[in-house]
């Protein structure tokens, strides 16, 4: 019973103690993958959107969010996963990313869907090791199990801050 | 009494910077020899106020600089004293030094004190031998109040009252004072009635008498200062300490022992918090100073600065003892190796890391005192070091090393304090406040009438007639409205201007040139965010001017001209743009030595023959350096290049006109707002893209007969005698085709730098004022774009960069399926409109 109870505690939402640290997660390919809570500014419907042009075909373009213009990354095309038809489950999961300069960008994510909250401490945390899954270990910055499953925790900052997406490089080759 | 003075500390930067700008200007306007007294009054009135509000703040530096310079002009107004080129010059200079007085403790920096020790000491010896009518007029204030301060503590004081003839007349009496002084200690008062008129001439409701007062108590000059806190702008106040000691360093700020007890005992509980945070946060922002401290362990260093802290409290009372061992301090530092920065870097952090230890009990009079008291410790512990490199730093870094790591110390520091919420704010003229005013009430008015159909159980037809009339108000109120918020941000051109006549006359000494600076349409109104990004342009084009244009007085005198070179900035109104208009009257573009060496650098070809327009624009292109083709003065960094960079980044453009040997003139236009452009909404496709409404030449349907193609690379329409080249925004920009019929299509002619293209359409929408947002906010920039707006519908249309167009379709005309018979071919395998992955032939 007491290791039952003990379990429920690490998942709980409110208990944010010692150096853990909460990660939302969402599904992505049957994977599970997990952003750091603090950057998650909202949860929304997917919407239409404005396209860019081109631009990679990952950044599906741009939204209104209460007056800034916001781009959309598909985080299956960003993988080089297979396309998916958005349906219910779809949402955009708008991110707080940070750039080398300090200055921070707001940004969506569409994934298949939002998964769970998980307190995670450090020692739990590991390395990624150079594995074989769709995702390029540079944008992974640990991994961790939670109930015998695997959770990629993922760089944002890292992995919204590439050329295609921050830089002033023109996309068009 | 303690009032928050912090708040109104912004408003006192504001208005100095202000004056020191009047005072900048008309000391420009001065003639020497025979200068108009309301203009040196202007300027006094200016430095006066500039001294009364550093003495309320608190800034003794400002203050005593400035009342040097006050006397000064005082002298001046009076007729004591002549109005030189000199002290013209050197008031100017003194107008540098206290704009960066002011700057730096606005952002809290350290101060320049070797600049202010030698603009003061210039002031000084001009006070000293100036004067020609009277030598006891450069009364003895300077010893007391410009030379070096005092050191407060002490018994003994002199103190000479002068109320000013006037002061009656705002209540104040010096009894009142005189008694309040008594209060203190042992006082001896006595009156100089020299200046004491004839009783017929005598205003009995003036003052004349002047007191000379000794004092003998245990208190602070500012004790003293606080009684005559009230008539500081009204009298004459000098206090000297007799007992004051000399072993005080030259030019020492004031230190406040009882304001540096006070808070050191309010945190001596946290004082090994303070000493850890204080080192966690030195190495965190300036992590070369860790390696100076590689020979001690942390413990150790904390346990030594928090002993150095309480020795130097301690002994606050006790210069001579602090001296020397702060003496002793300063040579191991040396040896240690730290250097002017490091002081900096470390009283910057210490500041900081006490301000957040020490909690409430921290105000701006600590920060104050323990900011001067930190520099006067760094100063003579500096002073301690022995010349020359006797002792070897211990382990000296690389002087490579050393360089970058002074720099770091300090940009962290800077771009800290920008950081630190510079709210800046404009000055709105109360015309305009009115009419946003009047605005609204005519808004209200149009709502209740509006509201009163709300309230109607059905509508009839004479209703919904009057419910138009109702709505096209208020889109007229709307409109109104907006534009008179718009015009609260536009600002006067001569807040740009202004900073030219200091400009020229600097420039033409250093030049060795005569130039008359004209202004005209200054009152030219344009917005304050173009306004910030138009004035280093401006400044470089002034220059360029004065330096490449305008020729030296003997040339000019050679050939005739006058000798004084007239420069002209000039600016209006034309359409819904700003033209700024820079003339000078010299030598002109030298159009052959620009051809011969735009084909040196092959940016044309030999036996090329170019129009005037296209020549001056070769000076514009990035590495044509001018240096070699006009004059060899250069080598200011920016080039032509830049400038016309920068006002494009605005939506600006820039030409030039020259005749040569007559003068050349550049003419810059700019937008007059950033924020709101008038557009034409068009579709391609899905999609819906802005046009700016001012780039539109015209709009045609598309008759497949007068479209030609050229060399199978590009097709051009015949328009009348033009010939256009066609962009299809389908194939720049990759959009799936699904038109029915292409015949209906449109092309919409658009013009750039003189340049057209035709823009192919599927639609043209409708034309509304769109708000422009950023795409770089949070994204980045995309080539042919330049934002995106929300529309009604509350969805995301782009707007297009027109200029940008051009270059992406010289990109984008390369590729193989750029034909136009092509897209007809495509279209039956684009045609998909699946939200899936847009099938694209990029």
């Amino acid at each position: 019973m007491e290791g039952v109870a003990q379990k429920v505690d690490v998942n709980d939402l409110v208990a944010v103690g010692g150096d853990g640290q909460q990660f939302l997660t969402f599904m992505l390919a049957g994977e599970e993958y997990g952003v750091d809570i603090l950057r998650v500014q909202e949860i929304k419907g997917w919407d239409n959107v404005t396209k860019i042009p081109n631009t990679p075909e990952y950044i599906r373009g741009v939204i209104n969010l209460r007056g800034t213009i916001v781009p959309i990354i598909d985080m299956r095309l960003r993988f080089g996963l297979p396309f998916l038809e958005y349906g219910v489950t779809t949402v955009v999961i708008v991110l707080k990313v940070i750039a080398p300069g300090g200055r921070s960008r707001i940004m969506g994510i569409i994934v298949d869907g939002v998964s769970d909250v998980y307190n995670i401490s450090r020692e739990e945390m590991k390395e990624a090791p150079d594995f074989g899954t769709a995702v390029d270990t540079k944008f992974v910055s640990s991994m961790t199990t939670v109930n015998e499953k695997m959770v990629i925790l993922l760089d944002i900052d890292h992995m919204c801050n590439s050329a295609e997406l921050a830089s002033m490089d023109s996309a068009v080759e | 009494m303690t009032v928050d003075m912090s708040q109104f500390l912004a408003t006192f930067y504001e208005e100095s910077f202000e004056g020191l700008e009047i005072m900048e200007s008309e000391l420009l306007n001065l003639d020497v020899g025979a200068a108009d007294p309301e203009t040196i009054n202007t300027i006094f009135r200016a430095a006066h106020s500039i001294k009364g509000g550093s003495g309320t703040f608190g800034l003794s530096a400002v203050a005593a600089f400035t009342h040097v310079m006050e006397t000064l002009l005082d002298e001046m107004r009076d007729g004591r004293r002549d109005v030189t080129q000199q002290a013209v010059e050197i008031l100017l200079r003194s107008v540098d030094v206290l704009r960066e007085m002011l700057s730096a403790l606005k952002n809290e920096h350290s101060l320049d004190h070797d600049a202010i020790a030698s603009a003061q000491k210039e002031l000084d010896d001009l006070m000293a031998n100036g004067g020609h009518a009277a030598a006891a007029s450069a009364k003895q204030p300077q010893t007391t109040l410009s030379g070096e301060p005092p050191q407060q503590q002490g018994g003994a004081w002199r103190i000479r009252f002068k109320p000013h003839t006037d002061m009656f007349k705002s209540g104040n009496d010096p009894v009142r004072m005189i008694r309040e002084l008594s209060e203190m200690g042992q006082i001896a008062v006595e009156v100089d009635t020299s200046a004491l008129p004839d009783l017929d001439d005598l205003q009995p409701e003036n003052s004349y008498c002047a007191w000379d007062i000794t004092l003998q108590a245990d208190v602070t000059e500012n004790d003293i200062r606080e009684v005559f806190a009230w008539v500081e702008d009204e009298c004459d106040l000098q206090i000297i300490n007799t007992a004051m000691s000399e072993t005080t360093t030259a030019g020492a700020p004031e230190l406040r022992a009882d304001v540096l007890e006070k808070t050191f005992n309010a945190i001596s509980a946290k004082g090994d918090v303070l000493v850890k945070r204080f080192y966690a946060e030195l190495f965190r922002r300036f992590p070369r100073i860790q390696s100076m401290f590689t020979n001690t362990t942390p413990e150790h260093q904390q346990a030594k600065l928090l002993g150095a802290l309480r020795l130097v409290v301690e002994n606050v009372r006790n210069p001579d003892k602090l001296i020397k061992t702060l003496t002793e301090l300063g040579l191991r530092h040396q040896e240690y190796g730290a250097e002017p920065v490091h002081y900096d870097a470390v009283i910057s952090t210490f500041i900081d890391v006490f301000r957040e230890v020490a909690g409430d009990t921290w105000n701006d009079e600590a920060e104050t005192a323990w900011f001067d008291a930190l520099t006067i410790i760094a100063r003579v512990m500096q002073d301690s070091y022995l010349p020359d490199a006797a002792v070897m730093p211990a382990e000296s870094l690389p002087a490579a090393e050393k360089l970058p790591a002074a720099a770091a110390a300090r940009q962290p520091v800077e771009k800290r304090k920008s950081a630190g919420g510079e709210a800046s704010s404009i000055r709105v003229s109360i015309d305009k406040v009115d009419e946003l005013i009047n605005t609204v009430g005519e808004l209200v008015i149009t709502q209740s009438m509006l509201g009163q159909f709300g309230e109607m159980e059905e509508l009839n037809s004479s209703h919904l007639e009057k419910l138009r009339d109702g709505l096209a108000q208020l889109e007229r109120n709307t409109r109104e409205l907006q534009e008179a918020v718009m015009r609260i941000r536009m600002l006067p051109i001569s807040f740009a201007f202004q900073r030219f006549p200091r400009l020229v006359h600097d420039l033409s000494a250093q030049l060795g040139k005569k130039v008359e600076l004209k202004m005209s349409g200054e009152g030219t109104e344009l917005d304050k965010t173009v306004m910030e990004k138009i004035g280093d342009p401006l400044v470089h084009l002034v220059r360029n001017s004065m330096d490449h244009g305008i020729e030296a007085p003997d040339v000019r005198r050679s050939i005739g001209k006058s000798e004084m070179g007239v420069l002209h900035l000039n600016a209006y109104h034309q359409g819904g743009n700003i033209v700024i208009e820079i003339i000078d009257d010299g030598a002109g573009l030298n159009r052959e030595k620009i051809l011969a060496k735009a084909r040196k650098q092959h940016l044309i070809q030999e036996n090329e023959t170019l129009t005037e327009e296209q020549i001056g624009d070769l000076i514009f292109q990035p590495g044509f350096s001018t240096a070699d083709t006009i004059s060899d003065v250069s080598g200011r960094g920016v080039g032509m290049d830049v400038v016309r960079k920068n006002i494009r980044s605005l939506g600006g453009t820039v030409d030039v006109k020259s005749i040569e040997g007559q003068g050349t003139t550049f003419t810059i236009r700019l937008p007059l707002t950033l924020a709101i452009l008038d557009g034409q909404l068009i579709r391609v496709g899905n999609e819906t893209y802005i046009i700016p409404l001012v780039s539109i030449v015209e709009s045609v349907q598309l008759d497949e007969k007068r479209i030609n193609i050229v060399s199978g690379r590009g097709e051009v329409y015949k328009l009348r005698d033009d010939y256009i080249p066609i962009v299809r925004l389908y194939h720049i920009f990759a959009i799936p085709f699904n038109m029915q019929d292409e015949e209906r299509g449109l092309l919409v002619v658009v013009e750039a730098e003189g340049e057209k293209i035709a823009l192919f359409v599927d639609e043209l929408l409708g034309q509304q004022q769109v708000v422009i947002k950023s795409l770089e906010t949070n994204f980045r920039k995309v080539e042919g774009l330049s934002g995106a707006t929300i529309l009604g519908d509350g969805t995301v249309a782009l707007i297009l960069d027109v200029k940008g167009l051009f270059d992406l379709n010289s990109k984008v005309a390369t590729r193989p399926e750029f034909v136009f018979r092509n897209s007809t071919r495509n279209r039956a395998d684009d045609s998909s409109d699946e939200p899936g992955i847009a099938a694209s032939g990029v």
